[in-house]
């Protein structure tokens, strides 16, 4: 596995990467709390972005930002600016609901709706288009292998998606975003439920899945960041402190905050 | 004194309560059934009540009442689900729950004679629709619109945010997020909240004695401008003449009718809300 994140983290060097995303001047406000000051990151295409930090630094708030997801908390206000493929997410005709099928979420707790397996892979493209029969067995199986449960699962789709183990409904929410076919996948400490074995499993998944989508990761557990991490975003107390490289920034990170939080897990901002 | 004494005490105090309350219940119950049962066969439910209802059955104050509550549930529920909709999904600011709950509470507190005099003043007097068992069932729901406004809003609130952001994310709009994911989980809040305002409207009489009911010579109205005869009203027409003692006779046998109307939603309330739980209890 090892060798394998490896191969595929050395074939993209050399090649230019452009940002999908970026984030300028990011101000957040909760009420009188300013939760994001002034955040400046960009997320390259096709390529795992982990976002860490202590807890209560903004990490989650940031990646809520960018599909818009953070719209309905009580007192936000918004500042600043989000590029997403060249044009800004924040103007007030953006249409949000196409946005969002564009930028999907995964988020902490495994959250799978009162229906079976099948129903809840399609429960987002089916309301986005029509489909047929066929086209709906093609989209389950499709997915479902994805994620790596479609060998579990294949023989029992009709029943009730919350028996399923807790790691397994997690990549049955995966596999419900992967069907709307969005371009970035924004995933909210995914794997912080979830016992070890099915955190490597989604860990190794992400690593094939940026073949095809962009992913950002937030995570508070830096042993994970340094496993999949491309790009790193480092944030404490709602500032950014430090981006770039992943592994550039792990073996030699330029600020002393970012050494001491790789070192300790422990940031005194 | 000492502690544990202190709370022996209090346990004893608590279980008066609740044998005091029970034992209310009971004795009423006991009471009706014991006077009621007699006056109950096969004509009593079958027949048109007679002779000011001193004689013959009760069959047409039963269809009055039961006509009657269904349409104020029917009137109700949408009006109710939608302003649930609009406090759960649409109010974000804590203020503005707060004046919806204070003004939610005050419908629910006027005295129901109040209802009856503005019923008669706007729908009868202003409106001109007479005397009709469809402005009983306005008024009716007006009156039951505050429980199950609070029972549809507490079963679509309770539905964890998760939920929502989890579909919003996969692209739905607000309104498939409501109708696929809220309503359904939501609607067996408004049916129990629902059955439990009917259990209160079948028993209501104040409000409907003088806009919607007529005392005695109705049968089953051919139009939405009728008046009907029901079993609250009848029971005070047949209490007035109290002095004769088959009437008298009919009272209890009509009061055990529709204590047994008002049981019987409250027990189906109860089995709804047992067999739809939503996602939060699972």
């Amino acid at each position: 596995m090892e060798q394998h994140i490896l191969k595929s983290k050395l074939s993209v060097v050399g090649k230019t990467t452009e940002d999908i995303i970026k984030l300028e001047g990011l101000h957040i406000w909760i009420k009188e709390n300013h939760i994001l000051d002034a955040i400046d990151v960009n997320i390259p295409k096709n390529k795992i972005t982990c976002i860490i930090g202590p807890s209560g630094s903004g990490k989650s708030t940031l990646i809520r930002s960018i599909n818009r997801i953070n719209d309905d908390v009580d007192g936000i206000t918004t500042q600043g600016n989000i590029n997403f493929n060249g044009s800004s997410i924040l103007t007030s005709d953006t249409d949000i609901a196409s946005l969002r099928t564009q930028i999907g979420m995964v988020f902490q707790k495994p959250c799978v709706f009162p229906k079976s397996i099948k129903e809840n892979v399609l429960f987002g493209i089916r309301h986005l288009k029509k489909l047929s029969k066929i086209e709906k067995l093609q989209i389950v199986e499709e997915n479902l292998k994805t994620v790596s449960l479609w060998k579990e699962v294949s023989h029992r789709l009709n029943d009730k998606a919350i028996s399923l183990s807790i790691g397994q409904q997690q990549r049955l929410c995966i596999a419900r975003t992967l069907a709307v076919k969005p371009e970035v996948i924004l995933l909210d400490e995914p794997t912080s439920s979830l016992d070890p074995l099915s955190t490597r499993a989604i860990e190794d998944m992400m690593v094939k899945l940026k073949e095809e989508y962009t992913i950002v990761f937030v995570t508070h557990n830096i042993q994970q960041a340094k496993r999949i991490a491309d790009h790193l975003i480092f944030i404490c107390d709602g500032k950014l402190i430090e981006q770039g490289n992943a592994s550039a920034l792990f073996s030699c990170p330029q600020n002393s905050q970012t050494k001491a939080y790789l070192k300790d897990q422990y940031c005194a901002c | 004194m000492n502690r544990q004494l202190k709370n022996k005490l209090f346990t004893y105090a608590t279980w008066i309560a609740v044998i005091l309350s029970t034992t209310i219940l009971f004795f009423l119950f006991g009471v009706i059934l014991w006077n009621g049962l007699p006056a109950i066969d096969f004509n009593f439910l079958s027949q048109a009540s007679s002779n000011f209802g001193a004689s013959g059955g009760i069959i047409y104050q039963i269809a009055g009442s039961v006509l009657m509550v269904l349409f104020s549930a029917l009137i109700c529920l949408p009006v109710a689900i939608g302003t649930a909709i609009f406090k759960s999904e649409y109010v974000i600011s804590k203020k503005l729950h707060a004046i919806i709950n204070t003004l939610i509470y005050s419908l629910n507190g006027i005295p129901s004679v109040i209802f009856g005099i503005f019923g008669l003043i706007l729908f009868v007097n202003i409106l001109g629709m007479g005397i009709s068992w469809i402005v009983g069932s306005i008024i009716l729901a007006m009156m039951i619109l505050p429980t199950v406004t609070l029972s549809t809003y507490h079963s679509i609130n309770s539905i964890p945010t998760v939920y929502r952001e989890s579909s919003l994310s996969l692209g739905l709009t607000k309104w498939q997020v409501i109708r696929k994911v809220l309503l359904p989980q939501g609607f067996s809040g408004a049916v129990t909240g629902l059955l439990i305002g009917v259990a209160r409207a079948i028993g209501e009489t104040a409000p409907i004695m003088f806009i919607a009911t007529a005392f005695s010579g109705v049968a089953f109205p051919n139009s939405f401008s009728e008046p009907v005869s029901t079993l609250p009203t009848h029971i005070l027409a047949l209490a007035q003449q109290a002095t004769n003692p088959d009437a008298l006779q009919n009272a209890w046998g009509s009061s055990l009718v529709l204590v047994t109307l008002v049981v019987l939603f409250s027990i189906s309330a109860l089995c709804f809300r047992l067999k739809h739980q939503t996602i939060s209890k699972r």
